[in-house]
């Protein structure tokens, strides 16, 4: 093959599957534009000469988390995975610090502060966990002697306990979502799909009826009338109305101005109503291609590892990203989840970034990692 | 179909052994056992291609959602560009609260913008210095309270509300992050103190609290944004209030109120409390400049009652004006003893009981007309409800809980019962208005509207009282060239304890003028004035309250256009007196032709 003779970095950039790479980076500048909303008069007062301060801000943590990115892109599946292991047992050592020590906001509790950085250790858990849960499935069906399904349900086990704990119970279910996915995915018998289906609604039914935090959302979401005043939905969704096709013009929304977390949670609404339907559209669609792409290249992937662990980071992003919209278009109940790469949030990127890394470097063109075009199946013994 | 299903739940995977084997064909795995290899291979085939299926399988499932997600943005967007004008929720400018006029259309309340400015405290740099810079403009704010709003973690505090324009600017040359404006619709007085208790005032968010504001709120509110026009002459409220403020001053009194009502429409001209309050700054005001005297106040106003004392005799046909009334001596009741402040000692006419304004001779009359008599015609004239007027602050009178003898008596010289002035001016403008009853009213009435009428005595009994009055007053303080005064004063000592207190008076004086064609009625009291060398130490209603009344009479009748009169009083009687020929001179009674007020000439 021509790529062995290049060098090793030229060889890692052809191998990159670029749409990922380009589809994320469009994400980033999305976010980096919606960010230029903020304040400039604020911005001076904070340093001097510097009207751009949140822009800036935040153009250093993109560029920050697509050096992160390309490095952890880098990696071979077998580095990815070792680093995902690393990753697995630091975020398990920083959420015990938060349940010991965490930064309390919003009454939640899911922050590790450094002075004025903070991070949220679920974050960097999320794509960890995947990698790993993938390698463990894989070596299981592989026949490797490992209860592979039932160390990595243990694992999912105890991070669920830290999640509702802080309480998260958007990640939580996003987590439990792309567990059950995974392990359906790998091979999970009629019988315990069943079995563990029926545990599942349990499980939901019983965090209805005894979390109150989860029955007032949801009671919030079926009858918003009932509350006093609009919603935080309702307002985005009276935003995203008044954007129509091509917005009310960049700076012009209202939406940020009442929503607490207009630049977190509702950043879609603002893109909805400054940019209109022009935006969100491309939103969903560079959403849409990202899934797309990331799971084509999962169902191609001929080492069921890869396949695994592509197919979860996958569904993490198009899974966070569809419930953020779909808060944002009313049709879910809030849950406070971030839309990646484009809400604003320095620790929020990295982590992504992160994730976004191990996808790329599982999903790097080398020699016998994509199934030829035609053949629907062959296999390269071990 | 079968396949498919069996493979996305992982049962059958022995029987789809077979279809996997094909492709493996010469692929070059020599030295293996090859048929271990197959199954081997075959097994994680299978294993990979059941995941693939379940992996499309979840695949359509998420491709879905994002369909969902795109379509329901489409619909909104779609929504929004086809609901024209969806009404904006913020900023949008509600239609204008009505302004409020006098009777000639000048302006008494209207609207203006102000600048409310608020803090989004995230946005706040640092909450010391915005504090300490906000305070540069806006000195009066709390330092501590206002750094505590600022640097908590809500996203919207007020920081000062209805501010001017200049303020506004000053404030946003700070340049302050997270300080934002709003402009809110504000209600301004141009007038000021002018006429403040009738107007009234409004709340923050522009809702009626009191006066007219509060009594028409409706009416202001009901979108057409039309004017509400006041009964009230601007000219004729500024002169009252001037005369008021100025005598209120000099007696060193603790309040002073003044109605003046039109005969006939019941129309409230011109209606005055004093000490007064800015309706623009209402809220900063103490609460009692707030309380309007001549409707929220009952008192005991004393001897101005004498007048419909004798009205009420002479309606029933029990009293003439030259019955006479033995005053020689105080008289005992209970623990009480009915006195007279100037005492004639002597036996006195029923007209000379007015003039002189005998306590003793009034009870005396009380006595022989009878407290059924006395009390229903007080009665009819309004004076045992709630004046009618619309400002709802009004109060109830306070009434003895019996009308025995003793109450009666005291009654007919106008104490032991509290009335508000607004009430006793509409009785005033009964006896004016040849007998007949108008409600007040706040509202101009125009030449075709139609004002209740309700007869209460003979336009004959009205006359001669009004004759009285006119001797009552003439020569006296009130009485002032060519406008013809009729009037009564009325010295009420307060009940402190249970007591009446000597020094503690509400004076008040009644006048009607022009008394041969009565067109006003003016109610003035002085609270608590005190006696001063210009009234020669006394303190009581002939000294202060006649000479305002006669002060504010002479200032407000060019303004009415009441045309001067000829200065013989007698003449003017006269003229009356020719109105009511007697016809047959037998039995004096409410429809009976009658002798004349000031005739005197039959005995």
């Amino acid at each position: 093959m021509n790529a062995a003779s290049r060098s090793g970095l030229a060889r890692v950039w052809l191998g990159l599957d670029r749409t990922l790479l380009f589809t994320v980076a469009g994400l980033m500048i999305v976010g980096v534009t919606l960010s230029m909303a903020a304040s400039p008069s604020a911005a001076e007062r904070i340093s001097p000469g510097d009207p751009f301060y949140y822009l800036y801000r935040h153009i250093f943590f993109a560029v920050l988390s697509v050096i992160l990115m390309l490095g952890i892109a880098a990696l071979s599946p077998r580095g990815a995975r070792r680093l995902a292991g690393l990753a697995l047992v630091g975020s398990f050592l920083a959420l015990i610090a938060v349940a010991v020590m965490g930064h309390e906001v919003n009454g939640a509790t899911r922050w590790l502060r450094f002075g004025s950085f903070s991070l949220q250790p679920s974050e960097f858990f999320k794509p960890a966990f995947i990698v790993i849960t993938a390698w463990l499935f894989s070596e299981e069906s592989k026949g490797a002697p490992v209860p592979g399904r039932l160390v990595a349900a243990g694992i999912y086990v105890l991070a669920i306990c830290f999640l509702i704990s802080q309480p998260d119970f958007g990640q939580s279910i996003l987590l439990t979502g792309i567990f059950a996915a995974m392990l359906w995915a790998a091979g999970l018998s009629f019988l315990h799909t069943a079995l563990l289906g029926s545990v599942a609604l349990g499980g939901a039914a019983g965090a209805y009826f005894f979390l109150g935090h989860v029955r007032d959302r949801v009671a919030a979401f079926l009858a918003p009338s009932s509350s006093s005043g609009p919603t935080q939905t309702e307002m985005a969704v009276d935003a995203i109305t008044r954007g129509g096709f091509t917005g009310v013009g960049p700076g012009e929304g209202e939406i940020k101005r009442y929503l607490p977390e207009a630049h977190t949670d509702f950043v879609f609404s603002v893109a909805a109503e400054e940019f209109g339907l022009v935006a969100s559209l491309a939103i969903i669609g560079l959403f849409a291609i990202l899934f797309a792409r990331a799971w084509s290249r999962s169902m191609r992937l001929s080492d069921n590892f890869a396949q695994l662990a592509v197919a979860g980071l996958a569904l993490m992003f198009g899974g966070q990203a569809l419930i953020n919209i779909l808060v944002n278009l009313e049709l879910a109940p809030a849950k406070g989840m971030t839309l990646p790469f484009v809400s604003y949030g320095g620790s929020s990127m990295l982590s992504l970034a992160f994730a976004a890394g191990l996808l790329l470097a599982l999903t790097k063109r080398t020699p016998g990692a994509y199934l030829p075009e035609r053949s629907s199946m062959r296999l390269v013994p071990a | 179909m079968r396949h498919w299903l069996a493979r996305l739940f992982g049962k059958v995977q022995v029987r789809r052994s077979r279809a996997g084997l094909e492709p493996l064909r010469g692929d070059g795995s020599a030295g293996f056992d090859a048929n271990a290899t197959i199954r081997l291979e075959d097994e994680a085939g299978q294993a990979l291609g059941r995941t693939r299926l379940r992996l499309g399988f979840i695949g359509v499932l998420v491709g879905a959602g994002f369909l969902l997600a795109a379509g329901r943005a489409v619909e909104l967007a779609i929504t929004g560009e086809f609901a024209e004008a969806a009404p904006v929720r913020v900023a949008q400018v509600a239609v204008r609260r009505g302004e409020i006029v006098d009777r000639n259309g000048q302006i008494l309340a209207s609207n203006l913008d102000f600048h409310s400015v608020f803090a989004d405290p995230r946005q706040v740099w640092d909450a010391a210095e915005t504090a300490q810079a906000l305070r540069t403009v806006l000195p009066h704010l709390d330092a501590e309270a206002l750094q505590r709003d600022l640097s908590s973690n809500r996203r919207f505090v007020w920081i000062e509300r209805g501010l001017g324009p200049r303020e506004r600017q000053a404030i946003h040359m700070l340049g302050l992050p997270g300080i934002g404006f709003r402009v809110e619709p504000g209600r301004v007085y141009p007038r000021r103190r002018l006429a403040a208790h009738l107007v009234g005032f409004t709340d923050q968010d522009l809702a009626g609290l009191a006066g007219a504001e509060r009594a028409f709120n409706d009416e202001l509110n009901d979108g057409s944004g039309r004017p509400v026009s006041l009964s009230i002459h601007l000219g004729a409220q500024d002169a009252l209030e001037t005369v008021l403020r100025e005598r209120m001053e000099r007696y060193s009194a603790q309040g002073a109120m003044a109605v003046l009502m039109r005969v006939g429409t019941g129309e409230i001209i011109a209606l005055a409390s004093l000490p007064d309050f800015d309706p623009n700054r209402a809220g900063s005001e103490p609460a009692e400049n707030r309380f309007n005297r001549t409707v929220q106040g009952v008192y005991e106003l004393g001897s101005v009652f004498k007048p419909l004392t004798l009205a009420a005799g002479i309606e029933a046909g029990l009293v003439r004006l030259d019955d006479t009334f033995d005053a020689r001596a105080p008289i005992a009741i209970g623990s009480h003893r009915i006195r007279d402040f100037r005492p004639q000692a002597r036996i006195l006419t029923a007209r000379e009981v007015i003039i002189h304004s005998s306590n003793i001779g009034s009870a005396r009359m009380a006595e022989h007309i009878g407290g059924e008599v006395l009390t229903s015609f007080f009665g009819e004239l309004g004076l045992w409800e709630r004046p009618p007027l619309e400002i709802i602050e009004g109060q109830d009178p306070m009434l003895p809980a019996r009308w025995g003898r003793a109450e009666v008596m005291t009654a007919s010289y106008g104490h032991g019962f509290n009335v508000s002035p607004v009430a006793l001016a509409a009785a005033y403008a009964a006896l004016a208005n040849d007998g007949i009853y108008t409600p007040p009213t706040l509202r101009p009435v125009g030449p075709t509207d139609i004002v209740p009428q309700i007869p209460v005595m003979s336009s004959a009994t009205a006359a001669q009282v009004l004759g009285v009055m006119r001797a009552a007053v003439a020569g006296g303080q009130a009485d002032r060239e060519g406008l013809a005064i009729a009037g009564k004063t009325g010295t009420a000592q307060r009940i402190v304890n249970g007591r009446y207190q000597v020094g503690n008076v509400l004076t008040s004086f009644v006048g009607i003028f022009p008394f041969d064609d009565p067109q006003y009625v003016l109610v003035v009291s002085l609270d608590q004035p005190r006696p001063i060398r210009e009234t020669h130490g006394f303190n009581t209603a002939g000294w202060n309250a006649a000479p305002t009344g006669g002060d504010i009479i002479e200032r407000v009748a060019p303004v009415l256009g009441v045309g001067l009169r000829e200065a013989d009083p007698g003449a003017r009687v006269q003229t009356v007196a020719r109105m009511f020929v007697p016809r047959t001179p037998v039995r004096p009674g409410p429809e009976e032709p009658v002798e004349l007020a000031a005739s005197g000439s039959e005995q």
